[in-house]
């Protein structure tokens, strides 16, 4: 297993649109497959018609262009759609099991028996996931194993704020029901990726899962992540106070608790532990990295870390 | 890796808390454990300097009688005494490393160890760990595997509420920085409700073990376990979450113990526990669940398959 990685990259006039298409061309290089595509004028059955990032024939930036991708193991989707509404607004659609085999064309992405929509958008208009292009800085990465967990976000020049994120997180082996067919949780949201965020019900920024897939009661489900707390010291994590490890004096990192609590009303249960993003246990800036025996390996965004390799983050 | 049991034993009116210890005692040894000394008491006249003279729980409910006893991996050591001020006080102290083999021991003096620390009591007074003698049942397991955890937990007659325990517990294999010499936990607690979520949260009441063990700053203090909890949907563990979602069976999870923002001092991660794990659902305790444990407040522990818990 090893992370791949396309990070300090400059956004320019493209917006989002260069966000998606690299992510594409990261997420191709790690094995997966591009079935179908549109660059919102022509549609393209075997997935060759998008080949860069700009607007006009052939680009990502046009509105309703839609790429139809699939993961290694030929099981896992995403159909993903620049909006109508500009490059910063994308519709993103999320198929665990059933696959997007129904309709497509120019400006419409298939359809799949189990197809969810991903981080607010639910039209062709798209919901906002980046800033205004030309703002910020993007970073990707993606596992060239299973179970192919990847992520791309955004940070505003200079000042690092979170300009937008989209990843797919795997639980980590044994940490959920063996009769989850689908332990993935997903996250494509305009907010911070904070504590708050990351833990309030709201489908525009907490992660969504699916909740007993292929069962009865079967939902798609916000899967809210959970701090380590306690009434004696406080916040373990994420992100307060001070928690080196205490033997070497570096960063710890914590994985986080996917589930549904009491409070949920419905869907109640526990989903696993997070494996690619992992909660901060130190309060710092953004796009600071973790590094161990002097080797940089995590970058920090609000209030979780993300994979990173062993290069300097580039803020503007 | 396999847990012992000792469970549903009464608290007898003769000998008390000197019983229970007696019999944890005897299930250590069949878990592997050996004892490398002790001694009768006050007046008894019989001291071993390297094995057990305690051949019965009469022998081990005299003032100031102990043992010592040391792990399978020959690590890990406590020195386990009882009070002067009867069979309801003890006092416990623990070696992670360097052994009980300082001092001047006897019949009512433990040895010392270059890093001995009190679990329980400070002096051979004791501190009273258990009720009085015919008011609960005690139950104890200990796992014959390394990492050779191990509990007795103390329970009032009639409803099973948790009164005391004694609990040894470690972290679980890479849940914890590679250079901690002691990976463990030891918790006991005298009372009521010794396992609940105040008390092992609570920063005066959580469980001990080592920070920085062997290295500078090294400090025997107190770590305390971690609920789950979202603004969203609230606590998830312990008892918020409820049963598996798929199996409708009991699901539980491991403990996150550590030292937060708001301790003074010794921040950081210990690591993951592995025994005592926090309860999913709400339960009413000494319940048996599916998975295999029995519930003791707001954490569950291994059970015996087959065995009604007697309250």
């Amino acid at each position: 297993m090893a992370y791949q990685f396309d990070v300090n990259n400059n956004n320019g006039a493209n917006g989002g649109a260069e966000v998606m298409f690299a992510l594409r061309q990261l997420l191709v290089s790690v094995g997966w497959v591009v079935l179908a595509d549109s660059d919102g004028t022509t549609y393209s059955g075997t997935g060759v018609q998008i080949t860069h990032a700009s607007s006009g024939a052939n680009g990502m930036n046009n509105s309703r262009a839609w790429f139809r991708i699939q993961d290694p193991a030929g099981r896992r989707e995403f159909c993903i759609q620049r909006g109508t509404a500009g490059n910063t607004a994308w519709w993103i659609k999320y198929s665990a099991l059933d696959r997007f085999t129904t309709g497509g064309d120019a400006t419409n992405m298939p359809t799949a028996t189990d197809q969810q929509n991903v981080g607010g958008g639910s039209s062709v208009v798209g919901a906002t996931i980046f800033a205004t292009a030309n703002t910020y800085q993007y970073h990707l990465g993606a596992d060239d194993a299973a179970p192919y967990t990847f992520y791309a976000f955004a940070a505003v020049d200079t000042t690092a704020v979170t300009a937008g994120a989209f990843f797919m997180d795997a639980m980590v082996a044994g940490s959920y029901p063996a009769e989850d067919t689908d332990p993935v949780v997903i996250t494509a949201t305009n907010s911070t990726l904070t504590y708050s965020s990351w833990t309030s019900a709201s489908a525009s920024s907490a992660p969504s899962g699916w909740f007993r897939m292929n069962m009865t009661r079967e939902a798609w489900v916000i899967m809210l992540g959970h701090r380590y707390y306690n009434s004696g010291y406080g916040i373990m994590a994420p992100s307060e106070g001070t928690h080196a490890n205490p033997y070497t004096t570096g960063e710890d990192t914590l994985p986080i608790p996917y589930g549904r609590a009491a409070s949920a009303g419905s869907c109640l249960g526990w989903k696993g532990v997070g494996s690619m993003v992992r909660w901060t246990v130190q309060d710092r800036a953004n796009m600071d990295t973790i590094s161990a025996g002097g080797v940089r390996f995590r970058v920090l965004m609000d209030d979780v870390t993300f994979p990173w390799p062993d290069v300097v983050p580039v803020l503007a | 890796m396999a847990y012992l049991y000792d469970p549903n034993n009464v608290g007898g009116t003769v000998n008390g808390g000197a019983q229970a210890m007696w019999d944890l005692k005897a299930l250590l040894v069949s878990a592997g454990w050996t004892v490398l000394g002790s001694g009768g008491g006050t007046g008894s006249g019989l001291y071993s300097a390297v094995g057990d003279i305690l051949t019965t729980a009469t022998l081990m409910n005299v003032s100031r009688a102990w043992f010592r006893i040391t792990d399978p991996a020959g690590v890990r050591e406590f020195c386990i005494q009882r009070g002067s001020g009867g069979n309801t006080a003890w006092w416990i102290r623990y070696s992670a490393l360097d052994k009980f083999t300082g001092g001047a021991p006897d019949e009512d003096d433990m040895p010392t160890a270059t890093d001995v620390q009190n679990v329980w009591g400070t002096t051979n007074a004791g501190t009273a760990l258990f009720n009085t003698a015919g008011y609960y049942k005690y139950h104890a397991a200990a796992d014959n595997a390394a990492p050779y955890t191990f509990y007795l937990v103390t329970c009032s007659n009639g409803t099973g509420a948790p009164y005391s325990c004694f609990v040894f517990d470690a972290m679980v294999a890479g849940s914890y920085p590679s250079q901690d010499a002691d990976p463990r936990i030891v918790h006991c607690h005298a009372g009521g409700t010794p396992l609940d979520l105040s008390r092992l949260t609570s920063a005066a009441s959580a469980p001990f073990g080592w920070y920085a063990m062997n290295l500078g700053g090294e400090t025997w203090v107190r770590f305390t376990g971690h609920y789950l909890f979202s603004s969203g949907y609230g606590q998830l563990y312990p008892n918020g979450m409820g049963p598996n979602p798929y199996t409708d069976e009991d699901m539980d999870f491991p403990i996150a113990w550590g030292r937060g923002g708001s301790a003074a001092t010794q921040f950081g991660w210990k690591g993951f526990g592995a025994m005592m794990r926090w309860t999913g659902s709400d339960h009413s305790n000494m319940q048996p669940l599916s998975n295999g444990r029995v519930v003791f407040d707001d954490i569950s522990l291994p059970w015996p398959v087959g065995v009604a818990p007697v309250r």
